[in-house]
Order: C-alpha cells, then structure tokens, then sequence
C-alpha cells in the first residue's frame, strides 16, 4: 500500500517535472494562469466594475483612464473583457469534462464490448460528428432555450465524438491485451475490467482531448454568442462582447468593442493550445495516437503506390 | 465489393429515416404554434380566418399521419411554404443555394489548391519558408475564430481602405459571377484561411509519410530529379487521405458557413438558417436540416467507398 | 510543379487586384436611375413588394399603389386621389365616395368601383393584416359576415354609378384618413386568388397597379427595379428606374454612392450618417411607442411595484445616450407636447429610494427571478436598453434574467406568458391606437382579462366627432392607464429619412415613413 502511493507520488512528480521543462507547456501554462488570475481580479486590475454603466462617457476609444476604450453603456471594457474570461472558462471546462465524460463511457464500454452497440454507438457518432456542430447547437438551443447551463449541456451533447474515438480505439487495443484477458479468467465483473483496469491505460489521450476540446468550446461559445444565441447578454462573457460587431458601424467606428474580446480568445486558445502539445508531449513520448494514425495512412499510401 | 455496399445501402436507409422522424418529431415538441408565427395576433384579421388557415395547412390532422405526410412531400420535392415569408421553401433554396455554393466551393478549391502546394513544400523541405508559413497559418486556424477573420477583414479592406465590397451580393447592374467577384473575394478568403490550417497540416504529415516510403527512396536512389519524385510519387501518394478529408466537408456545401455568411450577410443557406431559428420558421428548419442529414449520409458514404478502394481491410470486416 | 504553382498564385493575386479597382464604386444619382433600401417582405434579400394591406410607406408603396385619397404628411387631412370627392350624412353613419373616372390600372384595365368593393371586402376575409383597417372597416354595416370562409360582400357597401356608399354601425372619426392609407388592388387580377393568403400571393412580384411607377425588372432575392407606368393618368414621372435593394450596410452603401434614400431608426447608422456630406437628413416625429409591458400576475401584481418602475431606472439619461436625438422620454400615450395630455401625469425621475420606498409598500418579493424579455433581437440599440434597465433593477436589489426571444413572440407575449417585463414596440397611426391595445381580444386582453372600462372608452373615442369629446375620452383613457399601468411608456423613437442632396422635388415637410402620404415621387429628380 505504501508503496503504491509512493509510486503515484514519484510518477506525478516525474510528470509535472516534465511538464516543466516542456517549453510549450510552460508559456501555455503561463498564458492561461495569467488570463485566470486577471479573470478573478478584473475589478483590482482596471480599476472598474464591469457592469458599472456611465451612458454619458459611452464609445470612448482607449485612453489612459479606460485602456480599452469604454462600450456603448459607459461600461470599461478592460474590466469587461478581463473578467468576461470567467465565464468563457467556465463553459470551455465544465463543457469539455462532460463531453469528455460521455465520450470516455461510451468509447469504452463500445470498444470493450464490441459488436452491435459499437456499431450503433459508432453510427450515432458519425452522425453527429459529421452534422453541421452549429446548426445542431442552434436546433438544441431554440428547443433548450438560452443559458449558461444550456448551452455547456448542448456543447457536451454535440462534442464527445473525438473523445469516443480515441478511447474506443485505445479499447480496441488494449482489449486483446494479456492483463485483460488475465482479468477474464479471473471473472472480473465487465464494468470493472473496463472502467477499473483499462480505462487507467488510456488517460493520456483523454486528457489531451480534454485540454484540446477547453479550446473548442471557447470558440464555439463565442460563435453562438456572436449570433445571440448563446449566454444572456447581462453575462458578460468574450463572445457576449463580440455581439457588438454585428453592427457594421460598430465594426468600423468602434474597433475596440471587439477587437479586444476576440484577441483575448485568441490568445486564451493559443494557451490551451500549447498546454495541450505539452502534454501530448509528456504523455505520450512515442505518440502513440499518432503512430496508429499514420499506419492507416501508410496502408492507404501503399495501395495507391501499388495500384499505379 | 457488391456485399459491401448493399450493407452500407442498408445501414444508410433506416438511419435516413430515424433521422427524418428525429427532426419532424423534435420540432413539433416546440411550444410555438405554426399559426402564430405566421400571422401575429395583433395582425389577425379575423380568428374565423385563422382556423381556415390551420386546416388548409393540415394542422389539425393526427400528427403521425402530417409525419408521413411531410416524408411522402418531401419525396416529391414539395418542401412545403415558409412560414416567415410563405414563399415556397423549395424556391428559397433555390434561390440561397447558389449562393453558398459559390462562396464554399470557391473556398474549398482555393484551400485545396493551397494546401496541397504549402503542405508538399512544407513536407519537402521541413523548416522550410513554406513550412514556416503553413506552421503560423496552422496557428492562426486554431486560435482566431473565423468570423473574427472576417471582421478583421471587413475593418481592413471594406472600411479602411475601402477597396472591397462589405456584401450584398447582387446589386442591380450587377448579374454575372464576374460582376460578383468583387462581393466574392472577403467571405471566399475568411473561409479560405479558416480552412487552410487543418489541410496543410494533414498534407503536410501526409507528405512527411509518404516521403519515408520505400519507393520514394527507391527513386531517389535512381536519381529521379527531386521536382519529380515530389510530383509523381509524393504528391499523388498523398493526395488519398486529403481526399477523404474533403468529402467530410461535402456539407458544407449546402449547409454553408453560417458564421461567415453573417458576418458579411451573405444570402446563403447559413443566413437563411438563422433566420428561420431566430423566427422559429420550423418548415424551413426541417427542409434544411433533413437536407443536410442526407448530405452528411451520402458523404460518409462515399468515404467509405473511398477508404475501401484504399485500403481492402475496411472491406473485408469491421476493420476499424 | 513549382513554377507552375506559383504562376497559379501570381495570377490569382494579379486578378484579385484587378477586380478590387473594379470594385471601386461611382454611380451617383441620376434622372435615368436612384436606387432605395427597403425593408420588404420575406426578410435577408428583397423578396416582393410588402402588402401594403400589412404595412405601407415604403417607396415602393408610395410609387405604385394609390388608395381613394391621399394624405398630408401630418396624416390627417386628405386630398382626393382616386375619388373626386366624399360627403357624409347628418348623423355621420353614411359615407359617399365618389370615384373619379378615366383611371386605368397598369394592365389598360379601367379602374371601377367593384374593384373598390372588392379591395374593402377582401381585407376582412386575408388572414393578415393591419389592424387600422379591421379597426375601422369592423364598423360597417354586415362586417361580421365577412370572414376567410363566409360571405364575401358586406351588406354596408352598396354602388350607385360611380359613387360608393358606405353605411356605418356607428360614426367613425377615422375612417377618412384610414381610407387614405388603404391601398385599392385589382380585382380583375386578384378575385380568384387564394384571399386568404394574399400577403404571399405571386401577384407582388409583378402588381398590376395604379400608381405613377410599375415593376419593371424583379430579380428574385436580389432587387426589385420600378419604371414609369405609361397608364398613370398624372404628369410623367421625371425618374426613369427607381432600384430597391436591400443594403446590409447602409453607411458604407450612401457613402460610396451605391445609395439615394432610406430610413432608419437604428441610432449608430444615424450617428455615422452625420459624417456622410453628401446626404441630407430630415428627423421625425412619428407615433412610435416603444413600453414595457407588464405581466400582472407575478411579482408585479401590485400597482406600487409597477409604479416603482418610474423611478428605479434613469429613463432620462439613458434613452438619450443610447438614441440621441432619436429617442424622447414619454411618460403617457398621449406623450408632453401633445394635444390632450394630462399634465398631472408626474415625470419620471431618477430616484432609487423612492423606488425601493414604493416596492416596499407592495412588499414586492425580491426572491423571485423577473424575466426581462424581447423579440428585437436584432436591433443593438434595445439590447443595451435593456441591458441597462436589467442592471439598474439588479442595483434596487432584484434579481434579473434578461433574454431575447427566439421566435414566435406573440405566443410567448399573449399564450404562453412567462415573463414579468416585456418591452413591445407600436407604431401608430393615431393615439387612440395606444389606448386601442388594451381592450383588444387577440392581445392584452389575454393577459389582463377582459377590459371593459378601456373597451368603453375606446369605442367613444372612435365615434368623437368633436374635439372637446376626444380630449375628455383621451384624458379619462389616461387617468385610467395611471391607475393600472399594465404598459410603462419608455419613449418615442424619431425616424430618419436620409436622402442624396443630388435629389430634388422631394416634399418640403416628410411624413411617417411608415404610412403612406402625398411626397410627390413622380416629381422628384436628380442631378
């Protein structure tokens, strides 16, 4: 027993050690905290409430008392795009952990067991992968309708595909595995040698989707938003900020109201973008994922080569 | 061959359908009523009127029997009306499909072309100018939303400098796709870039692969010119896998991009689709969606005719 | 490869430049062409022509359609147009038109009065409609015969020769200038068409019409151009292509010259226009109400609450820094500055004890969500009303859900009911319109339950023949509204006419540009 955590211990040290010396890791890291830490301290940092309105003082471009400029309220715009990441985060985290969730239950238990529900589970999945995700989201909204928490329950429900893949192709593998068929001569019940003994030997890719899927949802929050279908406009959140480019006067006349949201996801998703390649990284040094994909592609490159 | 595409036939016809009641059914789960949404209360003549207009649309009939109904139309190629316009749905696709189809196919041809030209360059000569660039437009696909693409471009191009057209696809005057070209170049080249970084790379690692292959050495070996090596072996070689990539984007074809084509509202299918949600216009919703969803089915169909043209395995069984 | 690839891209850059010199616009105004931006029927690209049944005042109404008179541009007095002349009865319950003769429609057909009859009739039997005219024509005599299926002629409407006789239930004050806003449409065309779908009828691709202008081209989805009708029996229009479009950006588009005429309300296209020099603009005062209604059922119920309103939220600087000039602060329907309005009606005013002193007193329930909602989603500037009424709400201590609807908003405004605060805009051909609301069956009423008082008053206010009547009834309709305040007015929103200053012979004073008046279309020029 004590050896075990031990074990654990000195593993996950080995891990954030690596991950540490990952340099794209670290400037990820680094981007992220940064725009979390001026997420929770917006007021301290610009000095503004966010939602504190002076109508008279609206429109005003960037200056040294509102450094982005101020929107058609009077609102500061620092203000509201340092702490519009709060929410953002939110709904790309919480949205991407369920989606995860889904995709690694039902990857595992379909590549587990194989046969019909793996073929149901992978035609439902194609399906919906392949299905336009914005006009699916707009289908779910306009029966759901808007919030929060509707809009991180219709990203997990539209997004758990890549996830699935992975984790049911991982199974595939590691199903005729020695310690699994171990397992079965033991009679371990199905949903322990699944979730028990295999799943632990996929959370590389996992994590990686995870991170990779923060990412996505972010911008796809900011697209819904950017059309009014997304949050509430009272939440304040960087695709709530954006709606204002729908004017094209806005787009010409007051660049700030949106050049500055949308350089904040930007750079967000740049962050969660490089944590996501160091992590692949440190995870998987022999990119595993990788090396099956690309002997697919081998197998379709040699048939062509062949054929000519 | 033949076994394998009666048992794709097979599984295509019944998820079809699922597919069409999922939509009918979903739809009518709506709170909203058709009527309403046609002739708001307080431009209603007349309540008398108001039912004679549910029953000439079959409103009142048992719902099972409008599902079938509504298939048994749609087979036809009667889509029904919009409620919004009251036009009929098949004339505004008519009408909207054009428009998308110049804008995506444009855009795809263009990322295509570009790609597979900065992805060979790339893959040939890693840490390359080529490789460099298609690394920053990578880059750039990943982070920048597409619509903020556009609005920067719009601020740049349309406001700026004002040498572009913001939109409006067809003025008076202005009938031939030449006259269109000027309307063409911002949405085709937002949709371009935003497509661009997931295809170079796959052309990229595409190359990468196919440039360790045996008979790539083997020619280089031979003293086959390098320009072609990487014509007739690498290129065409890597050309299997994009193509599957691209017949994933087929819907886009009719579906468009619906966040591009706000941006610079142009009158495509996109923009007709949030039209209809934001008006719960469900006639057109359905007719676009069901649309779609036979697309997608197609699509994925010809993948994996392709896939099993590629490689027999898929063929054989299950290979997954 | 290589060299090819890249001739390929120096080529396509090449083009590229070349077509954005191309792109270059210069195509001022002339006599041989202008070009309008309309909102028409069918939304996202010109469609067809808008019913002027539904809604009028569009230039492409003004240019083709004619009804029996026509208006000034306050509205309220009328010249003959199609008839020569009109007289009422003694007691003012039989109305005689007489139609002029030698008009013909755009087709060569003559003008008749069964075409006058049919256009009067047919309006009760569409399933659409402005209710202006239901209002009005509900009061002749056999109305309630006519509906989608039934009968199709009322009993009231009776033609000698060229004079029509109308026979009222009761004295209409209205029904003058609402004829002047009714548009007669071809019966020879139209009488076996669908009626009760006329709104989406093909006829508005290509309407058979009596104005100075007809359609000449109608390219589906993209624009609509109009060109002089040969049978228009008046002076020959000195314009010879009148183009509507539908411009996604009206700055961009008056800017480059792409641009002659539209209107607005939008207050940041009004606020980039006023850099553009070579436009001219004229404001309007119009009837344009835009209130919140209020759901009496929930938190609301006690009147204190809804008058806390009044003061919770800082009307006065907000409407005035989000629509400028556009926006005035209206505190009745029958607005300061207007005839009849009751001056004891107290101005709102920024006072949040006051208002936190009044929910109070109706120990308002601050542990309920008030759901705050709209349906012009896309209009930016009732987003940030909004937005700014729901965080000064939230500030006294309420909690606030502010979201647009998607969708069918009548259902949810009078069927499904789930919200406290509602914001509702009117356009109104007159104040009784406002009061008219409250009593109306299909709407309020389904909200508030039947409203007999209103309903009372509004039909005297119908049949006032004398101004002193109607300023009693409009001053007892307002004392009423006080005591309820089932609508809280926010303010009325001006329209903008923006017009090339290359145009002349437009009229000297503009109209609601959401009806129809006399603007001599077929006198305007350019140069």
């Amino acid at each position: 027993m004590k050896e075990k955590s031990l074990k654990q211990q000195s593993t996950a040290r080995i891990f954030i050690r690596n991950l540490l010396r990952n340099p794209s890791a670290v400037i990820g890291l680094t981007i992220i905290s940064l725009m979390i830490l001026g997420a929770i301290f917006a007021v301290q940092i610009s000095g503004a409430d966010p939602d504190y309105m002076d109508p008279i003082s609206g429109r005003l471009g960037p200056s040294l008392d509102h450094l982005m400029g101020t929107d058609q309220l009077g609102r500061d715009m620092l203000s509201r795009v340092l702490s519009g990441g709060k929410q953002s985060i939110y709904i790309g985290v919480l949205a991407s952990f369920l989606a995860n969730l889904i995709g690694t239950v039902l990857g595992a238990t379909a590549g587990y067991l194989g046969g019909k529900i793996d073929s149901v589970v992978m035609r439902v999945s194609e399906l919906v992968m392949t299905f336009p995700q914005l006009i699916l989201v707009l289908i779910f909204v306009s029966l759901l309708g808007q919030g929060i928490n509707n809009v991180i329950i219709v990203f997990a429900l539209t997004g758990w595909m890549t996830t699935f893949r992975l984790v049911r192709g991982e199974f595939f593998s590691l199903r005729e595995e020695s310690f699994v068929e171990a397992d079965r001569a033991f009679g371990f019940s199905k949903p322990r040698i699944i979730f028990r003994h295999i799943l632990p030997n996929t959370m590389s890719p996992i994590v990686v989707a995870f991170t990779i899927n923060i990412a996505i949802f972010i911008i796809a929050e900011a697209g819904l938003s950017f059309l009014g279908l997304g949050v509430p406009v009272t939440t304040p959140t960087w695709g709530n900020l954006l709606t204002a480019a729908q004017n094209p006067v806005v787009i010409d006349e007051y660049w700030w109201l949106w050049v500055f949201p949308a350089m904040s996801i930007a750079v967000f998703v740049l962050g969660v973008n490089f944590v996501g390649d160091g992590l692949r990284d440190v995870l998987d040094p022999r990119h595993k994922s990788l090396i099956a994909k690309s002997k697919w592609k081998v197998a379709l490159v040699g048939r062509l080569g062949r054929k000519k | 061959m033949v076994s394998f595409l009666i048992r794709r036939v097979a599984i295509l016809v019944p998820m079809a359908f699922t597919i069409s009641a999922l939509i009918f059914f979903a739809s009518r789960l709506s709170p909203i009523d058709p009527i309403n949404a046609m002739v708001p209360p307080d431009m209603a003549s007349d309540s008398a009127n108001l039912e004679q207009l549910r029953e000439e649309l079959g409103l009142n009939d048992n719902i099972i029997l409008q599902y079938f109904h509504w298939l048994k139309n749609i087979a036809t190629g009667d889509f029904g009306y919009s409620l919004q316009s009251g036009e009929k749905i098949s004339d505004i696709l008519a009408l909207r499909m054009p428009a998308t189809l110049e804008l995506v196919l444009s855009a795809l041809i263009l990322s295509t072309l570009l790609a597979l030209t900065l992805g060979l360059f790339a893959g040939a000569k890693k840490g390359g100018v080529a490789d460099k660039l298609s690394r920053v437009l990578g880059v750039i696909g990943i982070a920048i939303p597409d619509f903020f693409i556009g609005l920067a471009l719009l601020n740049v191009f349309a406001f700026r400098v004002e040498w572009l057209p913001t939109g409006n696809r067809v003025a008076p005057g202005q009938v031939t796709l030449w006259d269109r070209l000027p309307n063409l170049i911002l949405p085709v080249s937002t949709l371009t870039i935003a497509m661009l970084a997931v295809l170079i790379r796959y052309t990229r690692n595409s190359v990468l692969d196919t440039l360790n292959r045996d008979f790539v050495k083997t020619a280089r070996s031979k003293g086959v010119p390098e320009w072609r090596v990487l014509y007739s072996h690498v290129f065409r070689n890597s050309l299997g896998p994009v193509m599957v990539l691209l017949a994933f984007r087929l819907p886009l074809l009719v579906g468009g991009s619906i966040l591009v084509e706000t941006v610079f509202q142009w009158p495509g299918i996109g923009t007709t689709i949030i039209a209809a949600v934001t008006a719960s216009d469900y006639p057109v919703i359905m007719v676009v969606s069901m649309i779609i969803a036979m697309v997608i089915l197609v699509a994925s169909f010809l993948v994996d005719i392709i896939k099993s043209i590629l490689d027999p395995r898929v063929r054989l069984g299950g290979g997954n | 490869m290589r060299k090819f690839t890249k001739s390929l891209g120096a080529l396509g850059l090449a083009a590229a430049l070349a077509v954005s010199v191309l792109a270059v616009p210069s195509q001022a105004a002339t006599n041989n062409s202008i070009t309008v931006a309309e909102v028409t029927a069918g939304g996202g690209g010109v469609q067809t022509i808008f019913s002027p049944w539904i809604n009028s005042g569009s230039i492409s109404h003004h240019a083709m359609f004619r009804a029996l008179f026509k208006a000034d541009a306050n509205l309220t007095s009328v010249k003959p147009d199609l008839a020569s002349g009109y007289k009422y009865s003694k007691d003012g319950k039989t109305l005689t038109v007489t139609l002029k003769s030698g008009i013909k429609w755009s087709d060569g057909k003559d003008l008749t009065v069964d075409d006058v009859v049919w256009s009067m009739n047919s309006l009760l039997r569409v399933a659409k409609s402005n209710a202006i005219y239901v209002n009005a024509f509900k009061q002749i005599v056999g109305s309630e015969a006519v509906n989608g299926t039934n009968t199709t002629t009322m009993s009231g409407i009776t033609t000698k020769g060229n004079d029509i006789t109308i026979s009222l239930k009761a004295p209409v004050n209205t029904l003058i200038p609402v004829l002047a806003q009714f548009m007669i449409l071809p019966k020879h065309v139209l009488a076996n068409e669908d009626i009760l779908k006329l709104d989406t009828n093909n006829y508005w691709k290509n309407p058979v019409v009596l104005g100075p202008y007809k359609v000449g081209t109608f390219s589906q989805g993209n624009f609509i151009t109009l060109v002089p009708n040969d049978k228009y029996e008046g002076s020959k229009p000195i314009i010879k292509e009148i183009n509507i479009i539908v411009s996604s950006n009206l700055v961009a588009d008056a800017k480059s010259g792409k641009l002659d005429y539209f209107t607005t309300n939008d207050p940041d296209t009004i606020r980039a226009m006023s850099s553009v020099s070579t436009f001219k603009s004229a404001p309007l005062d119009v009837l344009f109400y835009r209130y919140l209604v209020i759901n009496p059922t929930g938190p609301f119920s006690n009147v204190k609450a809804r008058e806390a309103l009044k003061y919770a939220i800082d009307w006065n600087k907000l409407v005035p820094a989000i629509y400028g000039q556009q926006g005035k602060v209206i505190n009745s329907g029958v607005a300061s500055g207007m005839s009849f309005h009751d001056s004891s009606i107290p101005k709102y005013k920024y006072d949040k004890a006051k208002a936190a002193a009044l929910l109070k007193e109706a120990n308002f329930d601050f542990s309920k969500t008030i759901r705050l909602r709209t349906y012009n989603q896309s209009q930016p500037a009732v987003m940030l009303i909004l937005t700014a009424v729901a965080q000064q709400l939230t500030e006294i201590g309420m909690k606030v859900e502010f979201l647009p609807w998607t969708g069918d908003a009548t259902t949810e405004l009078w069927t499904n009911r789930n919200y406290e605060l509602a914001l509702k805009g009117l356009s109104a051909f007159n104040v009784g319109e406002w009061f008219a609301e409250y009593s109306n069956p299909a709407t309020f009423e389904k909200l508030l339950g039947a409203q007999p008082k209103y309903a009372a008053l509004n039909s005297q206010l119908i049949q006032s023949t004398t101004l002193r009547d109607t300023g009693k009834i409009l001053t007892d309709l307002q004392k009423l509204e006080q005591q309820d305040l089932y609508k809280l007015p926010m303010h009325f929103l001006k329209q903008v006419v923006f017009i090339s200053k290359n145009i002349s012979g437009t009229p000297t004073k503009w109209g609601n540009p959401l009806y129809v008046y006399q603007n001599n279309i077929a006198s305007w020029s350019a140069n």
